[in-house]
């Protein structure tokens, strides 16, 4: 089986280069039957990598430890689920999951019917079949996912416990297919600088760079769920580079998501949109070649990783050439309009994008600057979170601010009547904000701006959508209901986006509230003794402990109380795993709207003494709700259909 | 004339932005060195607050009362011995790589203020 | 076993792969600047329909409303002469059916060009024409 899978990842190389080649070659020479015979190879070379992956699957599962691979991420007592999440929980089987999500993303684009742009196919699907080539090439030449070890150990060294938590099943897939996602839009950028067909080539890459920020959302939020509920230390987001590797596609994602409209709808930024899509495609593979070559740790790790340099040729191959053959097409990518007016809808649109650009660069500059000091200075400067904190949340608050001005603003020009009519009472909403949190005792300007900013941009959408049921209800004679389900509906990208819009808002009134005002104390307690923390009183009732067949579990169970008055049972718990030495720690949440209880089981003593590390962590709860209705926004604005086709009414009976 | 406008808001954002983030790196900034590195040093760094890493040398982990913690960090053959108070990361093995931050006192100790062990998600590089 | 499993699929996949080089030449695709026009014409409508909605909730003055659908209305005629005179007579076999349609009773057509439009259409998806009542 074993090496079934191992020829057939040569064989897919083979043929994906093929592919990549004949396709180019049938494009150029206008030849549909080099173009017929690369899509076949295309089709092969899905095939055989799913073979791959089948093979290798088959051998997780039936636990065959004479593979280093199975023996490295699994062991018998390893739940179903779990078996199959080895499967990118390693570093050469993550990247055969990258190869092979590659092929399946390349064979929907092949196989989906097109009615527009057909002839950017060919390109595209060289290109995407090029970046497969090169995740093949580290599977066959670097790391396989299928050497063998000649004595076969009788058990595996088991999953890393602290992958062991449902969020893990989810949320490398969900990053990875975020990351590979962006390789279509790329793929049609390039095409149609190729091609020359500047024109039609965003409408059909809208969908894919939509799929594929979501996807990056999605991803980046159940790793940080898993960071909070998983990892003890109480909070979710660490600004490792790790973490940043995945935020950054995304911003970038983003600001294209906002661009590309404004291409779509006045041709301008043709440049920008391209350089965006092709910064969102390089910073995917420069994410994934952050996670694994150990360049972070130190220059040195670098230059012993055999997979680096690899990436560092594709890297560099790919910026050269996208950005030369932009360079090469400048006539071509003229602006066919300017902005008009420093005051409209396209300058908000235009700042935000700056923004989330500038944002990107930060991140990146702070994520390198240990690697760039070392390169430069010859000693590592580490920055650490305070870094991103400071540069990132006033940008990020700008931001969220701008997609409120933005909301309330037309398009090309606005008048400052319609301004001043518009944003009162938003702007009112934010300022009785201000003055409530000021009388309520708050002091933390910080928070007091960002829950400002939040209630002035929460005002703005939702008075622009009461306007428009208004406008709707007064045209159709319908009732209010059916009025907003018909406005929602009958432009659902747009709708889909300002629902985006308030899950940013809650997630970032969750990141607020819990960054500013989250309290921490640790306590030393003997069974039956108590502690204190804001309005809580927590009672340490004693240690428990008990076996499973692959674990030892010890437990401590407290009790919540608040005024007296009980709240609830918390069990923290460690657990030491047969086969891993470190130990797991498994806190205890107790979770309202208004905050969070975290309960950190952190070190116990023979005669019971304990030691707790307690958080209270306010509005955290917001962040994984706002997690939810962005993924439902995201989803209404990717869901076929919904935009409008028809034309408006005629002005003379708009006037009427 | 419009696209000086445009140029302007550009720089003056652009200004802005490298000042945040050049008055947000004073504070921010650390230098890292390995074991041997901050030995190299030797009095150089002491009380300046840094960032060490290394290896958890096998056998030197001790847990004391009070909720803390000795352990030595090896790397180039070199030892630094740590003590740390508060809540152990999970992924704080033995053998495992671990960088400390804190500061070197005057008897050859490092005082760590917090301890990151290599996160468990990242994949071993190859 | 394993070798004659792997050389079983490498003849496979040279056979499928090569096969269509051997074949005869597959149709011709449809012109692509004919659908690059459609989906400009498609935007320019939604520009349009951008612009009533903005100003039906107070976002866009009456005058820069009426200035703005002017110029997106043009630039639609435009597309939309463009696409007359690149598919010739194609439409024709569109609207026979269209009128076929029409006299089974089934939904109404636009007056200008022919093309079906739903119940709740006020404007043509086709051509944009008003379907004023």
């Amino acid at each position: 089986m074993a090496q079934v899978g191992n020829f057939a990842l040569i064989l897919a190389l083979v043929v994906s280069v093929y592919s990549a080649v004949a396709s180019a070659v049938g494009a150029q020479r206008y030849d549909p039957r080099l173009l017929a015979s690369a899509k076949n190879a295309l089709l092969a070379a899905t095939g055989l990598i799913s073979l791959s992956v089948a093979s290798l699957l088959f051998l997780l599962l039936s636990h065959d430890f004479g593979a280093v691979y199975v023996y490295q991420y699994t062991s018998r007592d390893l739940s179903f689920p779990y078996l199959i999440s080895a499967l990118w929980a390693g570093n050469s089987g993550s990247l055969l999951f990258w190869a092979w999500l590659v092929s399946l993303f390349a064979l929907v684009v092949t196989i989906q019917k097109r009615t527009a742009n057909r002839e950017l196919l060919p390109y595209a699907s060289s290109v995407m079949m090029i970046t497969q080539a090169f995740f093949l090439i580290l599977l066959v030449f670097v790391t396989g996912p299928f050497a063998r070890q000649t004595a076969v150990p009788p058990d595996g060294m088991g999953l890393n416990p602290m992958l062991e938590n449902p969020g893990m099943i989810l949320h490398p897939p969900a990053l990875l297919a975020g990351y590979v996602a962006l390789t279509v839009p790329f793929a049609f950028a390039i095409a149609a600088l190729l091609e020359r067909r500047l024109e039609g080539w965003l409408p059909t890459v809208r969908r894919w760079a939509l799929f594929a920020w979501l996807l990056l959302g999605v991803g980046n939020l159940i790793g940080a769920w898993w960071a909070y509920v998983e990892l003890g230390w109480g909070g979710y987001w660490a600004w490792d580079p790790v973490e940043n590797a995945g935020l950054m596609p995304w911003l970038v994602a983003t600001a294209f998501l906002h661009s590309a409209m404004m291409q779509r709808r006045q041709g301008m930024l043709k440049v920008w949109n391209m350089s965006l899509i092709i910064l969102a495609f390089v910073l995917a593979i420069f994410g994934t070649f952050l996670t694994r070559s150990g360049i972070l740790s130190s220059v040195h790790t670098f230059g012993e990783s055999s997979m680096g340099p690899f990436f560092v040729v594709f890297l560099g191959i790919t910026l050269v050439g996208s950005f030369g053959l932009i360079y090469r097409r400048r006539e071509l990518l003229k602006s066919e309009t300017e902005i008009e007016s420093l005051v409209s809808r396209e300058s908000t649109f235009l700042l935000n994008n700056w923004l989330l650009v500038a944002a990107t660069f930060a991140i990146l500059l702070g994520t390198m600057f240990p690697l760039i000091s070392e390169v430069v200075w010859r000693t590592r400067i580490a920055l650490d979170a305070s870094f991103f904190n400071q540069v990132g949340v006033p940008l990020f608050l700008a931001i969220i601010l701008l997609s409120g001005l933005c909301t309330l603003i037309g398009w090309r020009r606005a008048s400052p009547g319609s301004l001043a009519r518009n944003y009162v009472l938003p702007f009112l909403a934010a300022l009785v904000v201000v003055v409530v949190l000021m009388v309520a005792g708050m002091r933390q300007w910080y928070a007091i701006v960002g829950f400002s900013i939040l209630s002035f941009v929460l005002l703005a959408i939702l008075y622009d959508w009461l306007r428009g049921t208004r406008a709707r209800r007064r045209m159709r004679r319908e009732n209010y209901f059916s009025a907003l389900w018909g406005l929602v509906m009958a432009n659902r990208p747009r709708y889909g986006g300002y629902i985006v819009h308030l899950g940013i808002l809650l997630i970032a009134l969750g990141v607020t509230g819990s960054s500013v005002f989250a309290t921490e104390k640790e306590a030393t307690l003997k069974p039956g003794e108590q502690m204190t923390i804001n309005r809580y009183v927590l009672t340490f009732n004693g240690l428990g402990y008990f076996q499973t067949p692959s674990r030892e579990v010890v437990t401590a169970s407290l009790s919540l109380a608040s005024g007296g008055r009980p709240l609830s049972e918390m069990t923290a718990e460690k657990y030491f795993h047969r086969t891993y030495e470190q130990p797991v720690t498994e806190v205890a949440i107790r979770s309202t709207p208004l905050e969070d209880v975290y309960v950190i089981l952190a070190g116990w003593e023979a005669d019971q003494t304990t030691t707790f590390s307690v958080l209270v962590n306010p509005l955290v709860s917001w962040i994984w709700f706002g997690g939810a209705v962005l993924v439902l926004g995201g989803l209404l604005a990717f869901w076929p259909g919904g935009t409008p086709r028809t034309p408006p009414e005629d002005a003379e009976e708009a006037a009427k | 004339m419009k696209k000086r406008k445009f140029l302007i808001a550009g720089i003056v954002l652009f200004a802005a932005i490298g000042f945040l983030a050049v008055m947000a790196f004073r504070g921010a900034a650390m230098y890292s060195y390995t074991v041997s590195e901050l030995l190299e040093k030797g009095d150089a760094v002491l009380g300046q607050t840094v960032k060490a890493s290394g290896e958890v040398a096998p056998g030197s982990v001790s847990y004391e009362p009070d909720n803390i913690l000795k352990f030595v960090i090896t790397e180039g053959g070199n030892q630094l011995p740590v003590v740390y108070q508060g809540v152990v990361p999970d992924t704080f093995v033995e053998s495992n790589e671990v960088t400390v931050e804190g500061q070197l006192d005057t008897s050859g100790i490092f005082q760590a203020r917090t301890i990151m062990p290599k996160c468990a998600s990242k994949y071993e590089p190859e | 076993m394993t070798v004659f499993a792997n050389i079983l699929l490498t003849g496979l996949v040279i056979a499928f792969v090569l096969y269509p080089l051997f074949r005869r030449q597959p149709a011709s695709e449809p012109d692509g600047r004919l659908q690059e026009l459609r989906l400009k014409q498609a935007t320019a409508y939604a520009m349009l329909n951008e612009i009533a909605s903005d100003h039906e909730a107070g976002k866009l003055s009456e005058k820069d409303c009426r200035e703005l659908e002017t110029k997106y209305r043009q630039e639609a005629d435009g597309i939309l002469k463009e696409i007359d005179l690149l598919s010739g007579g194609d439409l024709s076999g569109e609207i026979e059916k269209g009128v076929r349609q029409l006299r089974r009773g089934k939904g109404r057509f636009c007056s200008q060009c022919g093309a079906p439009v739903k119940p709740g259409d006020r404007f043509c998806p086709q051509c944009g024409r008003s379907l004023a009542r």
